[in-house]
């Protein structure tokens, strides 16, 4: 600092001394007063990218009709393939939408932080909602491909037969909800810190999609080894397909051993997560300034 | 500003920022650099337009974030007289969005919601004159109806301190007789405005105050029309390669026109 005689005397009697960092609980309530901005956010994206479109938000319908019939002709008409799984379409189409979504959550969070930073009117709201509004705009866009499937599993033969069980769909849902956000937040603190990551992210998500049995029973990959045993068996996506096929598809009320994974899986990350960006929030300024 | 070590009389403040240090690198590879704010010391009083001149690698929009509260400080004390925003018009608004979306974004993001954000923007709409425009997008308006509702919004939220990154990208506004109006309307009832540019002229007609960054440094605080004169040779000297003269110029800078060191008196 240059040298100088000068000095003022300022009275601060009227002013309030700026806090320190929030609290994590402080820090929470903030991103709780912005929510209408994030659904706001979210709802305007979704409905702003059909606006060029003469169908517009009608391909939010129609893109998971034309993915899902894509699949069937292939797997069902043209190679009537079943890998000896009972109604394998069913089973490929769950694979294929709701894990669809979870890597959709991530990968669309990983430099959601970033983004945030350099826009002005958000710049100084908390960096969590970053990641969290990203999660948001996937799950309202997504939402419809959700029912189109339920849709095409009760109409494409094999015809199945819903009973009370089905409803199961609703908490596994839920618990998918909380394992994405998690995910997404570790993945978009470490991104906005190392954006390379982001790189290394895309084809983890890919490998992931291999051990979480989207196309085929995850089974077959654990049977090479205890190693994989391993990996498969704390796999979340592994039990939210999992759970979600046997409630859905097979009729069968899935195990609680998949219900707890699931559990520690949308609550140790989101904690994490969200604990790591509130320790960061400061430094994740840098990320947008550039 | 009272010099010399007196109080400064009658004159209150908006924001003290009282021996801040941070340091932060921005950029990545070839584009690295560092900002090192070692001990800035920076008043904003009540009713005046603070220019802030410097370019980026200055530290000017590091200053602006620790003012606005979105990065903290390692150390150092800010005190302040209530909320404050910190507008950049060129990223403020979402340019293939409609007015109105943007609107609604902006004020959601400072927490306005409901009926009163209904109002708040029927508010700004009609004195920025801009409803006739309110569903075209963005890009499609002319840029003085969109810089008038920046400022307009901002303004309606309920600020003491506005602070405007990139001012001179929205130079057409500070000449329109309805933003000029409003913004004397703003510092007559005790809000500040400071303004972030690298263009010392536009600082000089808009300001009231100059405080020059040099290398995450106040270099020269002092009344806007002082600084140009002292800017123009300091640059003229470096153009040209005159080490010496710079060098001179840069001593009788510090000496005259130096940062005033901040006691504060509660």
């Amino acid at each position: 600092m240059p040298v100088s005689e000068r000095a003022v005397e300022v009275d601060v009697g009227h002013l309030s001394l700026r806090g320190e960092k929030d609290s994590l609980i402080d820090y929470i309530l903030r991103v709780w007063d912005v929510r209408s901005f994030m659904f706001h956010e979210a709802r305007t994206h979704v409905s702003s990218r059909g606006e060029h479109q003469a169908l517009g938000n009608l391909w939010l319908i129609i893109n998971p009709i034309m993915d899902g019939a894509v699949f069937y002709i292939v797997f069902g008409l043209i190679l009537q393939m079943d890998k000896g799984i009972p109604n394998f379409i069913a089973f490929l189409l769950v694979g294929v939408f709701c894990f669809q979504m979870t890597t959709r959550c991530v990968n669309g969070s990983s430099m959601s932080i970033y983004r945030w930073r350099t826009s002005s009117s958000t710049s100084s709201l908390p960096a969590i909602a970053a990641p969290i509004n990203e999660n948001l705009r996937t799950w309202i866009a997504g939402l419809p491909s959700y029912l189109v499937l339920v849709v095409m599993i009760l109409a494409l033969p094999p015809l199945e037969n819903l009973s009370p069980i089905a409803f199961l769909v609703v908490p596994v849902i839920v618990l998918q909800i909380g394992i994405n956000l998690g995910i997404s937040l570790i993945a978009a603190h470490f991104i906005a810190r190392v954006p390379d990551l982001n790189n290394i992210l895309r084809v983890s998500t890919r490998a992931w999609m291999f051990g979480s049995g989207v196309m085929f029973p995850v089974a077959k990959f654990a049977e090479l080894g205890p190693v994989f045993a391993f990996i498969i068996h704390w796999n979340p996506m592994a039990w939210v397909l999992n759970h979600i096929r046997e409630v859905f598809v097979y009729n069968e009320l899935p195990s609680i051993e998949g219900w707890l994974i699931m559990i520690l899986w949308a609550v140790v990350p989101l904690l994490a997560g969200t604990v790591l960006i509130w320790r960061g929030e400061s430094s994740h300024r840098s990320v947008g300034d550039e | 500003m009272n010099e010399g070590g007196s109080v400064a009389g009658e004159m209150r403040a908006n924001m003290v920022l009282q021996g801040i240090r941070h340091s932060q690198t921005y950029g990545r590879g070839k584009n690295e650099y560092a900002i090192e704010i070692d001990g800035l010391d920076l008043v904003v009083w009540s009713g005046e337009t603070l220019g802030i001149l410097g370019a980026k690698r200055d530290g000017i929009n590091t200053v602006a974030d620790i003012m606005c509260g979105s990065l903290s400080p390692s150390s150092g004390h800010i005190y302040e007289s209530g909320q404050v925003i910190n507008l950049s018009p060129s990223t403020e608004f979402l340019a293939d969005e409609s007015l109105r979306v943007n609107l609604q974004r902006v004020a959601r993001a400072r927490q306005v919601n409901g009926a009163s954000l209904r109002g708040l923007i029927d508010v700004v709409v009609d004195e920025a004159h801009a409803g006739g425009v309110i569903d075209e997008i963005v890009d499609d308006i002319d840029s003085l109806t969109v810089a008038r509702c920046q400022i307009f919004m901002a303004l309606a939220t309920g600020i003491r301190l506005l602070i405007i990154e990139d001012a001179e990208s929205i130079s057409e506004a500070f000449r329109d007789e309805r933003v000029e109006s409003k913004l004397h309307g703003f510092r007559r009832r005790g809000g500040s405005i400071v303004l972030l540019s690298r263009d010392v002229n536009f600082l000089a007609r808009t300001s009231d105050r100059i405080a020059w960054f040099r290398k995450s440094e106040i270099l020269m605080d002092a009344p806007a029309r002082q600084i140009p004169i002292w800017y123009n040779q300091l640059t003229k000297a470096e153009r040209s390669k005159e080490k010496a003269k710079a060098g001179q110029i840069l001593r009788r800078i510090r000496a005259q026109f130096g940062p005033a060191a901040i006691r504060v008196v509660k």
